[in-house]
């Protein structure tokens, strides 16, 4: 616990962000590639923030792993596969697809669907009372 | 924008979204004596928020950087609170609501019909917000293993229940109390709605030169809204009146509010440029037409602290447009260097500059930022509280003497 | 009618139901990341030993044993904080301990070793931190229980304390050494 509050701490007081530009990759499409990654990993140190955000040392070390997976030709899956296979499933900010992780992701649409039979039945029934009784 | 954390963020916004229900239910209720049992609910459910937001934030269940020690014994205090409180409440009211059942109607196509969709379209997205805070909590109690939960999620399953609540913001707005004619309805709407999909077809691709299905659905949404809220005002200058009353004009005021956030988060959220640069002095970006020239740094002295001070000339094609000075300030009181930002501040948009590390030899790496209708989504915050105090001060809230 | 009240006390019911999963989360620290390698085989690795370069530590150092892996550095307080601790309970079991030394300099972990006694039988040394992503390491201290198999049976993560020693380890360690008496080597 107070690992993760000076860290944050430090990076408020820093606040500044942690891929320098220098580092770049020369090839554009990977580095957005693992631009894109980065802005997906938590950072497990400061778990609050992005690996591509965060000043952590442990942060600095995993961009550079995600790099060199870049470099290697391997997949924006296989890179998370990687980190999840270490870290599970918390060092990914969105969810994958994944059996329970689903539940999380259809919930809206569930959520939708029981809305509008609710307010389908209400309307139902209003429709079918008198407009008016005695002003309220 | 800095990364969402859940507990804090996702709490005050769940709260927005139940405490806005509840209002407009409240509507609802006091003209017509409807959804009593509702409004009942959003009450005790917009205060159980805030005090959920206390808990869930501080006790340290869930990750926050706001969180207290870690030792449990403030967290059940809180927790106990909540159980009093929240508890009674719902238990009362799962005793005594069944009893509140009016028995008046409305038609299919009327105000409360779209105060319903309101309360229930809402009320989905506070319960998504809330199962996204709470998941990794209740995950690894079920024994699912871990989860996390952050921004990407957020967006994706807010708008999922938002997008259609503010296309009848627009709609609801202009419905009459119990019944009404919807081919009369899209009579009146047609305006609006010729207006709102032509300019957000057209006006994004203008300024900015790139189409996309997802911006240009907001933009035209957001457009929407302030069309449907102007077309009142609107008849009333053209001398086709209906009588704008003061909670009319509060409506629409906070209506068109709405839309210039929405306005402001779409546009900002797809048209924003991040860019981290290696610079040396003399070197120029181009970024959405804005020309940056780095001219090097120097060292200032303020009244606590010391800094170095770059400085970055801005111009617009040939023509000079304005100077930014970022800092790095080392505060007397602490050794870690702050950075301080120069924003440049405009209603069209924000252009921001800060200083990163020095990469030696003069160079520095540096944040710049180009972010579009940025201020619209406060100001049109601004324009819904003042639709709000409007909305208040009608007379028909003060008490009758006796 | 009886369908109608049933509506009016969802809301209570969920509510409870949320009281006892935010009971049971107050006694849990959600910062602690679980490691996904309980109960499966040690991540191989190869790394030269902090005293002697020339010398390879590898996952077969810990072979046929019941051992303990424990990551440290020289900078890290914890670690010096449960370095006493280690020390005895290991021997005092008869475990023998292995360490990764961590995001470190040789020459400040070798001093570090001088001054507060080296209970290690091997140290790798991992400066890179090309292991210590590999094992799911994210801080300093942690230390993994490894069975004669190569399985690791459980990681703890922050300094060792007297409490989760006998709670945590011992337990495991136990049933770990009964496995390999009964089934020898495997």
């Amino acid at each position: 616990m107070s690992r993760l509050l000076a860290c944050c701490l430090l990076f408020f007081a820093a606040n500044a962000w942690a891929i320098d530009p220098s580092e770049k990759l020369p090839d554009p499409e990977q580095q957005a590639m693992f631009e894109s990654i980065a802005n997906e990993v938590r950072c497990l140190v400061c778990q609050n923030q992005t690996i591509a955000d965060s000043t952590a040392p442990l942060a600095a070390d995993l961009r550079r792993e995600i790099k060199r997976m870049v470099v290697e030709g391997q997949s924006e899956a296989e890179i998370k596969d990687f980190l999840v296979e270490r870290y599970g499933d918390f060092v990914l900010y969105k969810p994958r697809f994944r059996s329970w992780n689903l539940l999380l992701w259809v919930a809206p649409a569930i959520f939708l669907i029981i809305g509008a039979v609710a307010m389908i039945n209400i309307v139902r029934r209003r429709t079918q009372l008198p407009i008016d009784e005695d002003a309220p | 924008m800095g990364p969402l954390d859940a507990p804090v963020d996702t709490t005050a916004w769940m709260f927005l979204m139940v405490g806005t229900a509840l209002i407009h239910s409240l509507a609802v209720t006091e003209k017509r004596g409807l959804f009593k049992s509702s409004t009942l609910l959003l009450a005790i459910g917009a205060f159980s928020l805030s005090l959920l937001g206390t808990f869930l934030v501080r006790s340290g269940v869930l990750v926050s950087v706001h969180a207290f020690a870690s030792d449990p014994s403030r967290g059940i205090f809180i927790l106990a609170f909540l159980g009093v409180v929240i508890g009674s409440s719902l238990g009362l009211y799962a005793w005594r609501a069944p009893s509140l059942e009016a028995s008046v109607g409305f038609k299919p196509c009327s105000r409360e019909t779209f105060i319903l969709a309101n309360s229930i379209l809402l009320s989905i997205a506070a319960l998504v917000i809330l199962g996204g805070t709470l998941a990794p909590l209740i995950y690894p109690a079920l024994g699912f293993g871990t989860i996390s939960v952050g921004e990407p999620y957020f967006e994706i399953a807010f708008l999922i229940p938002m997008l259609p609540l503010v296309l009848l913001v627009g709609v609801g707005m202009h419905t009459a109390w119990r019944s009404m004619e919807p081919a009369q309805l899209m009579k009146q709407l047609r305006w609006p709605a010729i207006i709102a999909v032509t300019a957000g077809v057209i006006l994004p691709y203008l300024v900015f030169g790139s189409f996309s299905l997802l911006t240009t659905l907001g933009v035209i949404i957001a457009l929407w809204t302030i069309c449907s809220a102007l077309l009142d005002p609107a008849r009333k200058i053209t001398g086709k009146a209906p009588r704008l009353t003061r909670g009319m004009v509060a409506m629409q005021l906070a209506h068109i509010g709405l839309g210039m956030t929405v306005l402001g988060i779409t546009v900002t959220s797809s048209y924003s440029v991040i860019t981290d640069e290696g610079m040396k002095p003399g070197d120029t970006r181009e970024i959405s037409g804005y020309t940056f020239r780095f001219d090097g740094v120097r060292d200032k002295q303020g009244p606590n602290y010391e800094a170095i001070q770059g400085l970055f000339t801005v111009s617009r094609g040939e023509q000079p447009y304005t100077e930014l000075r970022p800092e790095k300030r080392i505060y007397r009181v602490q050794t870690n260097p702050m950075s301080e930002a120069a924003i440049e501040a405009g209603w069209g948009k924000d252009l921001f500059v800060a200083l990163g590390e020095s990469l030696g030899a003069g160079a520095w790496s540096v944040r710049i930022q180009h972010r579009p209708l940025i201020r619209f989504i406060w100001f049109g915050c601004l324009v819904m509280a003042l639709g709000g105090l409007i909305g208040v001060s009608d007379p028909r809230y003060r008490k009758r003497a006796a | 009618m009886q369908n109608m009240r049933l509506k009016f006390l969802l809301p209570i019911a969920a509510f409870v139901a949320l009281v006892v999963v935010f009971y049971n989360g107050l006694y849990e620290d959600p910062t602690r990341v679980p490691s996904p390698f309980i109960g499966k085989q040690a991540p191989a690795f190869e790394l030269p030993s902090l005293q002697n370069p020339a010398e390879m530590v590898t996952e077969e150092t810990f072979a046929g044993q019941v051992s303990l892996f424990n990551v440290w550095a020289s900078w890290c307080p914890g670690c010096a904080q449960e370095h006493a601790l280690l020390t005895a309970v290991a021997a005092q079991h008869g475990v023998p301990v292995y360490g990764l030394n961590w995001k470190d300099e040789r020459s400040a972990a070798l001093k570090w070793l001088q001054r507060m006694g080296n209970p290690y039988k091997a140290v790798a040394y991992d400066r890179e931190n090309i292991v210590g992503i590999d094992w799911g390491v994210y801080g300093a201290p942690e230390t993994f229980l490894i069975d004669s198999k190569g399985v690791i049976q459980y990681k703890l993560i922050g300094p060792m304390t007297p409490d989760i020693w006998q709670q945590e380890f011992l337990p495991r360690i136990a049933t770990a050494r009964e496995e390999l008496a009964n089934g020898g080597e495997g």
